[in-house]
């Protein structure tokens, strides 16, 4: 299956990042073909956009040729900041849920507490919560909340825990000067820190990103976008819609 | 034990004096000196080299006197073909099997000082002991022949393929006694010759602890504004320089580390693109320098395997300066772990995490070189390694007596 995943991916993002790029590994262990559209620049993507508000429907619509499945994190900044316009909110998910229909298989992973202002609820957000195959949530909290969205049917909502996040955690606060064995805690801290990154390089590996060796610094902070322009955009969006909406 | 009878002992070491970088010589020389300032009659027999790539007589042949011992330098001889000698080193290099007589030649391609060794053939037996070192070169191999029953051999050994050489391992059979610096190295040591002498012993090596550092005078004078982690000793592949060239641009790349590495020593540092802003070579510093380059870093790394003593760990850890060290060091990583004071890396990963840990955390750092001090004056002073020294010379001239 092709399968294209929207997220943030390491090196950024934190620990919600490492969860996706198992969830990738995994995927691809599985034989899926995988692509990652991640906002940040920085990731070890296969691609990178803008990817806020009507950004994200944008962008769905226009891969949404090339993939049948589509899996898609609700994380902080994507698709909305901490504060958004009702309208723009309502378009935005509206314009998601006709998205989620050009896909074959739909998996939606929130974050948690879940990132979308103004809660999971209102009449916009139907088709987006009614055709997501799978709707995965991180804890019970969450779960009884997405299950009165409207749209939402049960058994499509799962609480999964992070997926691969491998047995020993990694430390990560240095042990204070006191310490009587502190060259032995500080070396657990230097090699479980270590671990990490190489299981975050491996997932890079796997990803089919074009090299893990260092990133060189200038190529890492780069922020820029290669976008179509939004004309091309607009119209494949506009000609989507009205397809959409003439097929009901 | 002899210790107060005073003895005629001849140090013999490829190099010696001013510029001359290498941990063998230094501890050498600095024995030597020690053992003098004790009493004995010491002369040190040397090569005219400075730079043991080229083997060019730099310094005069002939006499001279320096802290209390007699200098007698000798002036080398090049190989006859360097054609042969590459091939021969590119063999040695790649563990290939050579005859006894190729491992002779071998021996001969780098450099040959046979007025030294006439000059043993005539004067070794006025000697109560003979000492060489390190254990690869003309002067030790050919040196050891010459009296063997009063030799002693500090081989300062590595495991790398010239420690394999059969040559190397006959040298160390049939000297009557051996030096080694670290347990580790006495361990490799029956590895490679197991039919070595019951006469060895770990005598150690020492540091010299310095007067006073002049951290923000070493700053100063050399323009060194961000904080910094040390690399002390030769720019050459054998000792890892070109591997923490790499490691450390992997570090800093896509982190915030706020370190540069300066380096100081001799070869050519071959700094590549990219790092070169990170990267400050300082080149040879002097014996006064020297201390305060190793406080005023942030941390010490040390990347060689190729060592079985490692000086510049001891002159951080005594300067108040974490060590990192590469964990595929087996001398290296013993210290760390016997001082508890030292921290190792396995890849470049865990190197970017060590110098994140000094980085974020210098009070532990500190804590970390304190341990580090501890052990070097606990184990590595020239007071303690002299004594060991008196020791094993006191039982080998007991011996001769017999």
């Amino acid at each position: 299956m092709r399968v294209l995943v929207v997220g943030t991916v390491p090196p950024p993002g934190g620990k919600g990042a490492k969860e996706l790029a198992d969830v990738v590994a995994k995927r691809i262990e599985d034989g899926d073909e995988v692509e990652i559209l991640s906002p940040d620049p920085r990731s070890a993507a296969h691609h990178t956009a803008n990817l806020e508000s009507l950004m994200l429907p944008l962008r769905l619509a226009l891969l949404s040729s090339r993939f049948d499945a589509l899996e898609l994190r609700i994380e902080t900044r994507l698709p909305f900041a901490s504060e958004v316009h009702r309208a723009l909110r309502a378009v935005t998910l509206f314009s998601l849920g006709v998205c989620f229909g050009m896909y074959s298989e739909v998996t939606l992973r929130l974050d948690s507490p879940i990132p979308l202002p103004g809660g999971v609820g209102g009449r916009a957000t139907k088709d987006m919560w009614r055709r997501a195959t799978r709707i995965i949530v991180a804890n019970q909290e969450d779960y009884l909340r997405v299950l009165f969205a409207p749209g939402v049917t049960e058994e499509r909502v799962e609480i999964v825990q992070p997926v691969v996040v491998e047995a020993r955690p990694v430390e990560y606060s240095w042990p204070s000067p006191t310490e009587p064995d502190i060259r032995v805690r500080v070396l657990r801290s230097v090699r479980s820190r270590a671990e990490a990154e190489r299981r975050a390089n491996s997932a890079r590996v796997d990803l089919g990103a074009k090299g893990i060796g260092p990133l060189s610094s200038t190529a890492f902070s780069s922020a820029v976008h290669v976008a179509p322009s939004v004309r091309s955009v607009v119209h494949a969006l506009i000609s989507r819609i009205v397809r959409e909406v003439s097929s009901r | 034990m002899a210790k107060s009878q005073a003895m005629r002992i001849a140090f013999v070491t490829p190099r010696y004096g001013a510029g001359v970088v290498g941990g063998s010589e230094a501890v050498m020389s600095e024995a030597a000196w020690g053992l003098a300032s004790r009493g004995h009659e010491v002369e040190l027999l040397t090569t005219c080299a400075r730079s043991h790539f080229s083997w060019e007589n730099e310094f005069p042949a002939g006499i001279s006197h320096d802290r209390g011992i007699v200098v007698r330098r000798f002036p080398t001889v090049s190989a006859k073909s360097r054609l042969l000698a590459g091939e021969l080193e590119r063999r040695v290099q790649s563990s290939e099997k050579l005859t006894e007589a190729e491992q002779i030649a071998w021996v001969n391609g780098r450099f040959r000082v046979p007025d030294l060794y006439l000059d043993l053939l005539k004067c070794a037996r006025s000697f109560d002991a003979v000492i060489l070192s390190p254990y690869l070169f003309w002067s030790t191999i050919y040196g050891a022949e010459v009296a063997p029953e009063r030799t002693i051999v500090m081989p300062c050994l590595h495991d790398e393929p010239y420690a394999w050489l059969s040559i190397v391992s006959k040298t160390l059979s049939s000297s009557a006694g051996l030096w080694f610096l670290s347990e580790p190295e006495h361990q490799l040591g029956h590895r490679v010759a197991p039919g070595m002498s019951a006469h060895h012993s770990v005598v150690g090596a020492a540091v010299n602890l310095p007067s006073g550092y002049d951290t923000a005078g070493f700053r100063e004078r050399h323009g060194l504004t961000r904080p910094f982690v040390l690399y002390a000793g030769r720019r050459e592949d054998g000792k890892g320089w070109r591997q923490l060239l790499g490691s450390f641009s992997s570090a800093l790349v896509g982190s915030d580390l706020p370190f540069d590495l300066v380096t100081v020593g001799v070869g050519a540092p071959n700094v590549p693109e990219g790092i070169q802003e990170r990267v400050i070579d300082l080149g040879f510093l002097d014996e006064w320098e020297l201390p305060s380059a190793f406080a005023a870093a942030e941390a010490m790394i040390q990347p060689s395997v190729n060592e079985s003593f490692s000086r510049t760990m001891m002159e951080s850890w005594l300067a108040g300066t974490p060590v990192i060290a590469n964990a595929a060091g087996e001398v290296i990583t013993w210290h760390c772990e016997r001082s508890g004071g030292g921290l190792s890396y396995n890849d470049d990963l865990e190197l970017a995490q060590c110098l994140r840990f000094i980085a974020e955390a210098p009070k532990a750092a500190s804590a970390l070189a304190e341990r580090g001090r501890e052990y070097v004056l606990a184990n590595y002073t020239w007071e303690i390694v002299l004594d060991n020294m008196e020791d094993s010379l006191g039982g080998l001239a007991a011996e001769l007596r017999r």
